[in-house]
Parts: structure tokens; C-alpha cells; sequence
């Protein structure tokens, strides 16, 4: 069977770029998290659509699964090969097929990453920005698009995938099909007004097509840009009051924050400098328990505007200290030298993450809640970690003006330790039914949430998706056992 | 090795370190740069040759997950061991990535797999010949006119095997320059190869009687500074030998690059020559990554009257292997002769007239790749520019 396989592949890709080697196939068995390792029968590199389109017509003639992959960093198993079957690597097609800076936007193939697309934005397209995940340069932007992740304008303008244009899609019938504006005119510029078909592909983590190029949207670069540092201490209602209160404002692009912890036990922030120079502001420095830091972005078109929005944040800062006795403390890191730029880091992005990664494993439990409800699952998962003796690690960020929330608990483990990934497991589920109690949604769901969330979810809705993917997907091939009912 | 019999060998010596590798792909671009920075990633694509990917390997074979075949030996031997990945990776396993890459060549070794022919061709003739080109030992200072050298000197030049039998133009410069420099220098004409390429093709049995060998040279010749003009041999003897033995060395080893900025600095030297040339400065591997000497031939170049320094887009850490190292060139010649001319285009990119290096292997990989391409680069040692200004 496998040589069979191998031999077609052979003949559509070369044979440099298929293999069927234990010590290939094995580096795409698992990745940086806690999930199950699975090893695909063959891995294929094709370099364009046709390629794409040909293993693809015969994967499904022979019923064979497809597992598309890129980096496979989406911290979530998810190119993880549970179906075995052919592993897809695309990295090979990461060209840029078009700029357009009038309508702005690029089409991209998915092997184009954030690396790439930092160069692109830093050396030729200076005038614009794009949201960037906290995550490494060679991540693959348009699949965090379609998985729906999220960058650090995605306070602004949502989650990755609301940066979608469109794109064109082998489907698992081998047919090539485009959704967007891109189906009707050259133009790769919306994806309204039309049915909006990327919804068949958008969040289906690579069930039901196999993206070759997408369409991003360009954001204008604001001319002038200030960065601000929020540190708040207990209690955090008063934090999420600010929170709240700075998103109906508007002021900012990005709002980025998350709890100190472990970021603290990791050495990633100048502890003693910071607590002195807390104290230095006439604040108490203090950090135990719940202590917030969020990375605030001001823009504007000039230099007046930004000081006028400047001002109207240090107001509202000092508001809710005057009236609730609370510990907000406002920083420019521009201010401090080096320690601002060290501040900083988390916002040069992408980024590769120093030390958090230091002994192999990572996982998150990644969610996407009401915003009025992300301080309690922040609350809740705080005594989970307790629980099971983790130090915290919390992201959180408005999304979308405060339309929703993100909220994401990061866990670095130990990979050589069986007994800490057990307890790892075990660890992630209770995160993951905390969130779903909650009213969240985890996005990006990693094969053992996928059942619970189909569980909680409305019988219509199930069955629906149920007969997209049948339609779109009679035989099951791609990317098995990621939905949660496959 | 030497230290004690308890020492462990191949992988069981990185044991601790392969599991600690995220996959994150950091390694796969420069930091914050996103160009390209793994050779053999590049070219064979599969997530194996990168280096997270023969952290990986390691790891699958130390935990019987995989078993050793010929495809692994091509892996872990396409590597030049550059070392580039080791300066992208943000986590703890970059201090070891080296050690283990060349941790997996022992194991091949050890177990019969590895190395290729022409790499235990390399060895075989260092236990016959004393250098792994099969040249007579007796030979090796065929390249000096002058025969008679003193028995003991402040310094010993250290020349090397590529230099001594293929680039000897490099060994002539520095013979030539430290003599126009009036340096207290000898050479021996018992020199033993260094057992670098016995060493970075895991190889390693061999490599305690060389040390003994040369140490008992360095020893007898009175030298309290050993100077070599070779990059492979600098990180051999800088490096490895102090960590096998198990304590720093009685001598103080210098790359002659450091030694010439050395004599800059203390007024010594002072080049009044003109040289209006227009050069780029190609960083080795072992020298600069390796052993972190990146500003002292940049220094010596600056202080060129009239002499123009381009930098290649890739330098210092950054620096795109030129692709003999490691093994690569006898193991993979024609692709290390790819990797020497991508990087040759880099430099002909700058506008310089020539290519500059302190090495004799990147000289060697540099000419033949010129010479595969047709450049117009003039490729030389920094030596052999500095031994006609003085």
C-alpha cells in the first residue's frame, strides 16, 4: 500500500519532496503539547495548486486521509495526523501572488509566514501594519487566519480571520473553488456582498478544504504611535472596570494584557527595577496574588492627538485610583531606557518566545469569552492552576472594540516528565469545562475538546455542520478527528 | 575522553538536553532578521535536517522510538554544524545544539553506521599520515623555503593540515608576516593534525593521542602562545581540548587575527600602505559563531588605510555558512559547493572586488565555488592581504 502511495506521490511532486521514512514521518507525529502523538504513513511536499489538486484527487480516490500542515505551532495538536494517511506539508508554497496597496491587501500561499510578512511590512510596505500573534516568525499567516487566532490588533479589528478577503481552496473532492470577491472579479478585495462561503472553510481547522492562497487585509499604520504599561494590583474588579471603560473609549489600538506570574517566575520581566520604580511613583509595590500588566497602543495622525488621548488615559487612570483606592500605575516605557524596552518585548512580534519554552512543552487552553466574563474564568482558572501547583500564566484582550474577550491560560511543562504531562492533561480538561461553563468557546480546539464543545452544543448546529463536512467531504479524508463528531 | 573512565559517550552525553526542544522554529530564521539561517534545512526541506528536527532524532533514538538507518546518517552528516540555529534559539537547548549534533555523529560512529567514506577516509589517513589528505607527515613544511627553525619560541605557529598541504599560499603569508613582524616564532615540523575532522565527524577515538601529540609539541617548544591561522584548528584547540582534557590549557591560543589586532592595539603594528580596494569579510563558522571572534579581522581591515569594508547582508552571528564545514564538504561535495556559492552571491551583491575570510577551508569551499559560478571575486585569507602592506 505504502509503496503504491509513494510512487504516485513521486510522480507529482519528485521524489526529493515525499518520503516515507520513520525519521521523517516521526517528526510530524506530535508537537510542543500534552496531545497524543499520531505518525502519518507518507509525508508529501507539493510546491502548487496543481500539486495540491493531485494528491489530493487521489487521496480521495483511495480514501487515503490528508493532514495539511505548516509549522505545526498552533499549540493545539492540530496538525497532529489522527487519521494517519498522508501528511501535506506546505511550506514550500510561500510566495506572494499579488500586493495591492491601493484596494490594500496581499494574496499570500500558506506556507507565507509571519517572519515573511514582517520583512514584507518593515522593507516595502512600511505604510501599513497587520495584527500579529504572540507567536514564532515561521508561523503560517493564513493558516492563523483560518484557525482563527488572533494578533495583537485584534482589539481593533477582531479576530485573524475578519482579515480574510478570501481565498481559493482545493476541496477534498479535488475541485478548486474560490470564496470572496476573488470568485467574481480579479480583485481579492472583500468578502461581501455575496454568501460569505469562507464560512465552509473559516474555523474548520482543515476538515474541509485545503487553503493555496488567501487574500489579508492591510491595515493603515497610524503615523504616530505611543506605547503605554498598565500595572494593577488586587482587586481586579477595578482593573476589569478599567478595562472596560478604556474599550468604550477607543483610544487604543491594542489592549494586551495578561497576569504576571509567570512571567515574573520566568525572569522575563525586571522584577527588582520594576518594583522600585513602582515605588519610586509613590505606589506599594506588590506582587503576589492577582497583578495585572496590559500593553496599551495610542495612535493617531499626529503628534496632538496621541498627547490629547495621552491625557484623557492618565485622567481616566487617576478616576478610578481617586474613587476605588486602587493601584493602577501608568508607564510610557520610552520613559525607562532599557527596562522600558524590556517591557516592551512582547510587543515586537513575532517573537520567539525566550525562555518560556525552555524544557520542550507548551499547551494552552485558548478561549474566546463574553467580555464580561473573562475576569471570573481568570479567577476560576487561578485556582485550578493552584490546584494542581502551576504558577498562572493568563492572557486576555479585548477583542473587537470589547465585543468579546480572549482569554488563554499558558502552560510550559517539562516534556521529558510523564507524570507532569499526565497531570497536564488532566489540568487543561478542567480549564477547558471551567471556560465552556462560563458561556467561552476555546477556539483552535485541540482534539480532546472538540467532543466536549460538540456535547454543549445545539443539536441543529451539530447536525448542520455534520452535512457540510459530509457534502463537502464524502469519504472523510481530510484531517480526521478534529471535529469532534468525525 | 582522556578526563575519566566514567565519561559518557554519543547520545548518553546529551541525554538531559533532547527533550528540550519545543519545535517552536525559531532556529529555521535569523532573529528578527526572517532571512534564512540553516543550510541543509533550506536545501532538503524535510523537518529533519533542520535543527530542532535532529534535536528530535536524537531524542526518537536515545528512547528506541527510532532506529539508526542510512537516511539518519544523511540527516545528521548534511549538517555543517554552522552553528547559525544555536544563535536564533531563544531556549535553554541552544547552548547544547552543537554538542548535540555531534553527539549523534559518535553515536553513528559507535554503532557502525557513520561516517562517509570519504570522512573515514579523512581519519584513517590522520592515524597513518598525521593529516587526513594522505600526504606524506614528512612533507609538511614542504611549503617553507626556509628549513631551519628554532627549537623554542614566545610563540608557536600552529599551521594546520589544509594549509600546510592545500591552501600552503596561507601558510606562507602568515610564515612571511610574522617574520616581517619580527615575532619570536617557530613551527614544528612534527605537527599533528589538530582532529577536527575526526571530531566534527564523530570520530572521536582517535582524537585523545593527538592532543597528546600536540600538546607534547606545544610543550617543547617553549611557546606561551600558540598562533594558528586556520578557524577549524582555533575552535579545535581553544574549545574542544581544554573541554576533553578537563582544564584550561598552559598556553594561550590565538587566532592570527587576534594576534595581529593584538600587536595593533599595543602600537606595534601601524599600516601606513595604501590599499584602495573595496572588500567584503566573510566570517567563519569556528571562528566567529564557534568562538565569538567577529571584530578583531573587521578591526585590522578598518585599519587599512583606504581600504573599504562592505558588509554582506548576513554577518557575524547571522553569517551564511560558506558550507565545508563539518564534514559537509567531503561528505556532500557538490551541494557544500552550492551553500560556498550562495553565499558568494551575497558578497557579489555588496559591489566588493574581493571576498576576504580567516579560514582555509571557507578559502578552499570560496575558490571552488567561484570557480563553479564564474566569479570575478577575488577570494583570499586576510593574511595574505596583510603580508604586502607591511
Amino acid at each position: 500500500m505504502v509503496v503504491l502511495v509513494l510512487k504516485d506521490l513521486v510522480d507529482i511532486v519528485g521524489e526529493d519532496f515525499v518520503s516515507e521514512r520513520p525519521e521523517e514521518l516521526y517528526l510530524y507525529s506530535k508537537d510542543m503539547t500534552e496531545n497524543f502523538p499520531e505518525t502519518p504513513d507518507i509525508v508529501v511536499m507539493p510546491e502548487t495548486t496543481e500539486e495540491v489538486q493531485k494528491i489530493v484527487l487521489f487521496a480521495n480516490k483511495n480514501k487515503i486521509p490528508i493532514t495539511p500542515y505548516v509549522a505545526g505551532s498552533n499549540v493545539g495538536g492540530l496538525a497532529i495526523p489522527y487519521g494517519k494517511g498522508i501528511l501535506m506539508d506546505l511550506k514550500r508554497m510561500k510566495k506572494v501572488i499579488e500586493i495591492n496597496k491601493k484596494d490594500m491587501y496581499i494574496v499570500i500561499e500558506p506556507g507565507f509566514t509571519f517572519g515573511h510578512l514582517r520583512k514584507l511590512l518593515d522593507e516595502e510596505l512600511i505604510e501599513f501594519q497587520y495584527s500579529f500573534p504572540f507567536a514564532p516568525p515561521f508561523s503560517s499567516v493564513l493558516v492563523n487566519a483560518i484557525l482563527q487566532g488572533l494578533g495583537n490588533l485584534s482589539h481593533k479589528y477582531g479576530s485573524m480571520s475578519e482579515s480574510l478577503n478570501g481565498i481559493e481552496v482545493v476541496l477534498p473532492n479535488g475541485k478548486i473553488a474560490r470564496a470572496g470577491t476573488c470568485a467574481i472579479s480579479p480583485y481579492w478585495y472583500s468578502r461581501t456582498p455575496l454568501p460569505d462561503l469562507l464560512g465552509l472553510f473559516v474555523g474548520w481547522q482543515g476538515t474541509t478544504g485545503i487553503a493555496t492562497k488567501g487574500s489579508i487585509c492591510l491595515w493603515p499604520k497610524p503615523p504616530i504611535i505611543t506605547h503605554c504599561v498598565v500595572f494593577a494590583t488586587d482587586p481586579a474588579d477595578v482593573y476589569n472596570r478599567f478595562i472596560f471603560k478604556l474599550c468604550r473609549s477607543g483610544i487604543c489600538q491594542e489592549i494586551g494584557g495578561g497576569l504576571l506570574n509567570m512571567f515574573m517566575s520566568k525572569g522575563l520581566l525586571p522584577m527588582e527595577e520594576l518594583k522600585n520604580l513602582i515605588e519610586m511613583m509613590g505606589f506599594v509595590p506588590r506582587f503576589e496574588g492577582l497583578y495585572f500588566v496590559n500593553l496599551l497602543t495610542l495612535y493617531g495622525n499626529t503628534e496632538e492627538e496621541v498627547k490629547a488621548k495621552y491625557k484623557f488615559l492618565v485622567k481616566m487612570v487617576n478616576e478610578i485610583n481617586d474613587q476605588d483606592g486602587a493601584q493602577l500605575v501608568l508607564l510610557k516605557p520610552e520613559d525607562y531606557g532599557e527596562m522600558g524596552q524590556k517591557m516592551m518585548t512582547p510587543m515586537d512580534l513575532p517573537i520567539q518566545i525566550p525562555g518560556l519554552l525552555n524544557r520542550g512543552g507548551l499547551t494552552w487552553v485558548g478561549s474566546y469569552v463574553p467580555l464580561s466574563k473573562w475576569l471570573e474564568g481568570c479567577i476560576k482558572g487561578i485556582e485550578i492552576h493552584k490546584k494542581y501547583d502551576k504558577i498562572p500564566g493568563v492572557l486576555h484582550r479585548p477583542m473587537k472594540s470589547g465585543h468579546y474577550g480572549v482569554l488563554r491560560f499558558l502552560i510550559p511543562f517539562d516534556k521529558s516528565n510523564e507524570k507532569e504531562i499526565e497531570e497536564i492533561r488532566a489540568m487543561v480538561k478542567e480549564l477547558a469545562e471551567m471556560i465552556l461553563d462560563i458561556g467561552g468557546v476555546i477556539y483552535k480546539m485541540p482534539p480532546w475538546v472538540a467532543p466536549k464543545i460538540m456535547e454543549r452544543a445545539d443539536p441543529g448546529f451539530v447536525s448542520l455542520l455534520k452535512k457540510i463536512k459530509k457534502t463537502l467531504d464524502p469519504n472523510g479524508i481530510l484531517n480526521p478527528h478534529h471535529l469532534g463528531f468525525d | 575522553m582522556i578526563a575519566g573512565e566514567n565519561i559518557k559517550t554519543g547520545l548518553e552525553k546529551v541525554k538531559e538536553w533532547v527533550s528540550w526542544c519545543p519545535k517552536c522554529n525559531s532556529c529555521k530564521y535569523l532573529y528578527k532578521d526572517y532571512a534564512e539561517s540553516c543550510p541543509a534545512g533550506e536545501h532538503f526541506k524535510f523537518e529533519t535536517y533542520w535543527s530542532s528536527g535532529k534535536v528530535w532524532l536524537a531524542y526518537g533514538l536515545l528512547n528506541g522510538i527510532l532506529k539508526w538507518n542510512e537516511n539518519i546518517i544523511k540527516i545528521i552528516y548534511a549538517c555543517p554544524l554552522c552553528g547559525a540555529c544555536s544563535m536564533q534559539c531563544q531556549q535553554d537547548v541552544s547552548d547544547h545544539l552543537i554538542e548535540i549534533f555531534e553527539a549523534l555523529r559518535e553515536e553513528a560512529v559507535s554503532r557502525g553506521f557513520g561516517p562517509y567514506s570519504n570522512q573515514k577516509a579523512f581519519y584513517d589517513s590522520i592515524i597513518a599520515n598525521n593529516n587526513p589528505y594522505k600526504e606524506p607527515h614528512s612533507n609538511r613544511l614542504n611549503w617553507l623555503d626556509q628549513k631551519e627553525l628554532k627549537t623554542t619560541a614566545e610563540v608557536l605557529y600552529f599551521v594546520g593540515c589544509t594549509s600546510s598541504y592545500r591552501e600552503k599560499e596561507l601558510a606562507k603569508s602568515t610564515f612571511e608576516l610574522l617574520k616581517k613582524l619580527n615575532v619570536d616564532f617557530t613551527i614544528s615540523p612534527d605537527e599533528h593534525c589538530c582532529g577536527s575532522p575526526a571530531l566534527r565527524t564523530g570520530q572521536v577515538n582517535v582524537i585523545p593521542e593527538l592532543i597528546k601529540k600536540n600538546m607534547d609539541i606545544f610543550k617543547k617548544s617553549g611557546a606561551k602562545t600558540i598562533v594558528t591561522s586556520c578557524a577549524g584548528c582555533y575552535r579545535t584547540l581553544k574549545i574542544d581540548y581544554p573541554k576533553i582534557l578537563g582544564k584550561e590549557l598552559p598556553f594561550e591560543i590565538l587566532h592570527i587575527s587576534e594576534f595581529i589586532f593584538k600587536l595593533m592595539k599595543e602600537g606595534k603594528l601601524k599600516i601606513d600602505k595604501e590599499k584602495p580596494i573595496k572588500i567584503t569579510y566573510h566570517d567563519p563558522c569556528h571562528l566567529g559563531r564557534h568562538a565569538g571572534v567577529f571584530d578583531e579581522p573587521r578591526e585590522i581591515l578598518k585599519n587599512i588605510p583606504e581600504l573599504e569594508l562592505i558588509e554582506m547582508r548576513r554577518i557575524r552571528e547571522n553569517s551564511w555558512c560558506c558550507g565545508a564545514g563539518g564534514g559537509v564538504k567531503s561528505g556532500f561535495k557538490d551541494w557544500a559547493v552550492k551553500i560556498a556559492i550562495d553565499r558568494l552571491k551575497e558578497a557579489e551583491q555588496t559591489g566588493a572586488e574581493d571576498l576576504i575570510t580567516s579560514c582555509p577551508f571557507c578559502l578552499r569551499n570560496f575558490k571552488d565555488a567561484a570557480k563553479s559560478m564564474g566569479s570575478n571575486l577575488k577570494i583570499f585569507g586576510i593574511v595574505e592581504l596583510l603580508k604586502d602592506l607591511i
